[in-house]
């Protein structure tokens, strides 16, 4: 994949403040896929999958094309308002295919649009989700260089009725390790404290300590976004791949752990998996509005991704949603209540779906929430 | 007012129960005891017959087993006094038989919840056959009484450590209902209507074009390969029924085709996105209308319209 990568480096002229390189992870449901396009080809997939209509009203052409290196495409969309984009899939290096990596050096807004309305219109597709401490963690693999902040409550407000929404912030600060202390002078502010979610880390990398020449400096965003520049790519795919791999293992140990299973033979266990929750750091209720929450949650919108219906259980005090994910057509039931949100998986569910909520109920609605077992222990 | 189902919530309180759930008091928890689910609807042969309790727990470390049968039954009718008979006729061997490891059949107790209502009539009934059935009655909550109540009643159980968690009365704030989503005892709740919305969005998103009431039913009952044909039946029929009144009329009706009469078939009929996003909108208000209809004491209508129509 790297002599496939190179070769894209060496032939194609880098476009004017496009030098830097961006990749995104991504999260393909190859089953969803074959059922809702109904092939069962891969590159005959992938076109279908990947195609776009028009770009800003103007019909576009997606081609895709193998290479050399199985399971590593050229996608290009062609036409369109905008610049021709290029990106470099590698679908092969996750052992079931499932989470690629997608790189370009096309301009990164466009390809990002595009990728997040395929994600969108395409129930296969859909981006990762890196929660704080995930970043914090990949922010160690090298030297501290900087973050970034945010968080938008506006889609809540909006639901509540406010005409002009403006709770949002989003900051970033690039230094040394010093401007960690930003981060701490944020979260003892009583209100940015409670919201103000890490979103971007930036680092210095190097794959082999002992040559501080070839080094990569990466901005890493929660959505599974890489931009790096520097002298070495290897510095820069090591990175992504691990990334990749820390993201798929701990996604697949919430399938395994979690997704509710009946057994349906006097061979397989009665029950396995179990709920899991969320709850505010504090253990105080953090969900006042259990109708707006639920409106907003479940309404098989961006970037939830959730349909459902909340019924409310007497008293008034918790609702019930049977919830499908519109990624994969999997099941989640969720409870409801002002302190915690449970969750049970069904058996084909999805461990992404359950990173995509806990973050972007961080981002959107509260930062000081945690993922836990029926135990209390911490999952994500 | 919200509804809700006694099997539904009693059979996730029991789940909800053996795996330690943290929205119940660690007291009325018998997993902290060892138990775990060995079995939802099993089927026990028992002298002169076989007996279908709502689920079996074991636990090794207690070297017992529990046999659990929870009824929304209120009277003992003459169907329940044959049923409940069939427990007392169950032996430590036919529970082996059956497959529970022996070491975990040693001794075994039956332990049958009643709503509150009927705790007087299956005592009676209890006492008058001499049966020792641990007996617990168990109240729903309400707008006016929002807690749910789980009271012992009569009986007992061999087995000291569950006597301690069952042989009381729990005021309970919560239950937890996610295990099981779908009761097969209480197929007329806006619950079924609610799971086949869900199922049929399932489909949509999965790119299901045409599906069978046999297929909807396998993805919205977690047992289904395990219920007896009888049941699969009853509820193969009332999600024929809710199928039939959604693609008649009404708000779903132009994406929901029959197309096929045996087996019953249908079709979603989605050709682009946008429609998608319609079709779901629409299950949306349907699921809406549903609930209000039973929250103004209209009963269930969308359930309901087509009861004389198909079945099976």
């Amino acid at each position: 994949m790297s002599r496939a990568y190179r070769q894209v480096l060496d032939t194609r002229r880098l476009e004017y403040e496009s030098t830097y390189l961006k990749t995104f992870l991504l999260e393909f449901d190859w089953e969803v896929a074959r059922s809702s396009l109904n092939l069962t080809a891969k590159q005959e997939l992938l076109q279908a999958a990947l195609t776009v209509g028009e770009r800003g009203g103007v019909a576009v052409e997606t081609t895709v094309e193998g290479t050399e290196e199985a399971g590593f495409y050229r996608v290009t969309w062609r036409g369109g308002r905008g610049p021709d984009l290029d990106v470099y899939l590698d679908t092969s290096t996750d052992p079931d295919s499932r989470f690629w990596i997608a790189y370009t050096l096309s301009d990164s807004r466009e390809v990002e649009t595009l990728l997040d309305r395929l994600a969108s219109s395409r129930p296969a597709l859909d981006r990762v989700w890196f929660w704080p401490s995930f970043l914090s963690a990949l922010q160690q693999k090298g030297e501290f260089r900087g973050i970034g902040l945010d968080y938008d409550y506006r889609r809540f407000e909006r639901a509540a009725g406010a005409e002009d929404p403006s709770t949002y912030l989003k900051v970033q600060v690039w230094g040394g390790p010093e401007s960690r202390r930003i981060l701490d002078f944020l979260y003892d502010d009583p209100s940015l404290g409670d919201q103000a979610v890490l979103s971007k880390v930036r680092l210095k990398y190097w794959d082999n300590p002992e040559d501080r020449s070839r080094f990569c400096l990466e901005d890493i965003k929660y959505n599974g976004k890489f931009t790096a520049r520097g002298s070495s790519f290897d510095a820069h795919q090591f990175l992504v791949v691990s990334a990749r791999d820390e993201y798929a293992s701990r996604v697949r140990q919430i399938e395994t752990d979690y997704a509710i299973r009946w057994g349906q033979t006097d061979a397989e266990p009665a029950l396995s998996g179990d709920a899991i929750f969320l709850r505010s750091e504090s253990g105080g209720d953090w969900i006042r509005d259990l109708d707006l929450f639920s409106e907003v949650v479940f309404s098989g919108t961006e970037p939830f991704r959730l349909w459902g219906v909340p019924s409310s259980i007497p008293g008034g005090r918790g609702r019930l949603v049977r919830a499908v994910d519109l990624h994969t057509g999997s099941k989640i039931f969720f409870e409801v209540y002002p302190d915690a949100v449970g969750l049970y998986l069904d058996e084909a569910a999805c461990g992404n779906t359950v990173a995509r909520f806990l973050t972007n109920v961080q981002h959107t609605f509260l930062r000081k929430v945690l993922l836990e077992d029926n135990s209390g222990n911490r999952i994500l | 007012m919200a509804t809700e189902s006694f099997s539904l919530v009693v059979a996730n309180l029991f789940v909800g129960m053996l795996r330690n759930h943290r929205f119940l008091p660690s007291g009325i928890t018998i997993g902290r005891i060892g138990y775990d689910l060995f079995r939802l609807e099993p089927s026990v042969v028992v002298t002169d017959g076989r007996v279908t309790p709502d689920a079996i727990a074991t636990s090794a470390r207690q070297g017992h087993a529990l046999v659990a049968e929870w009824t929304a039954d209120v009277s003992v009718e003459e169907r329940k006094k044959q049923q409940v008979a069939g427990y007392a006729k169950i032996r430590s061997a036919d529970l082996i038989t059956y497959g529970v490891p022996s070491n975990e059949a040693q001794t075994f107790d039956v332990w049958i919840v009643v709503p509150t209502e009927g705790a007087t009539p299956y005592a009676e009934h209890f006492q008058k056959k001499g049966y020792g059935f641990g007996l617990a009655s168990f109240r729903l909550a309400t707008d006016e009484q929002p807690e749910y109540e789980l009271a012992h009643v009569c009986g007992g159980f061999s087995n000291s450590a569950l006597s301690s968690a069952l042989q009381q009365t729990w005021h309970l704030e919560r239950i937890p209902r996610g295990y099981l989503p779908f009761s097969i005892d209480d197929l007329a709740s806006h619950g079924l209507a609610e799971n086949i919305a869900q199922q049929l969005v399932a489909f949509s998103v999965r790119g299901t074009q045409a599906f069978t009431v046999e297929e909807l039913c396998r993805g919205m009952v977690p047992v289904w390969q395990r219920l007896d044909v009888a049941k699969r039946r009853a509820v193969a029929g009332a999600t024929l029924r809710v199928l039939n009144s959604w693609s008649r009329r009404g708000l779903v009706a132009s994406w929901l085709k029959r197309a096929k009469e045996i087996p019953p078939t249908w079709q979603i009929l989605l050709p682009t996105g946008l429609d998608r996003d319609r079709f779901r909108r629409a299950l949306r208000s349907c699921l809406t209308k549903v609930q209000r209809d039973i929250a103004a004491g209209q009963g269930e209508l969308p359930l309901h319209e087509d009861a004389s129509g198909d079945e099976e």
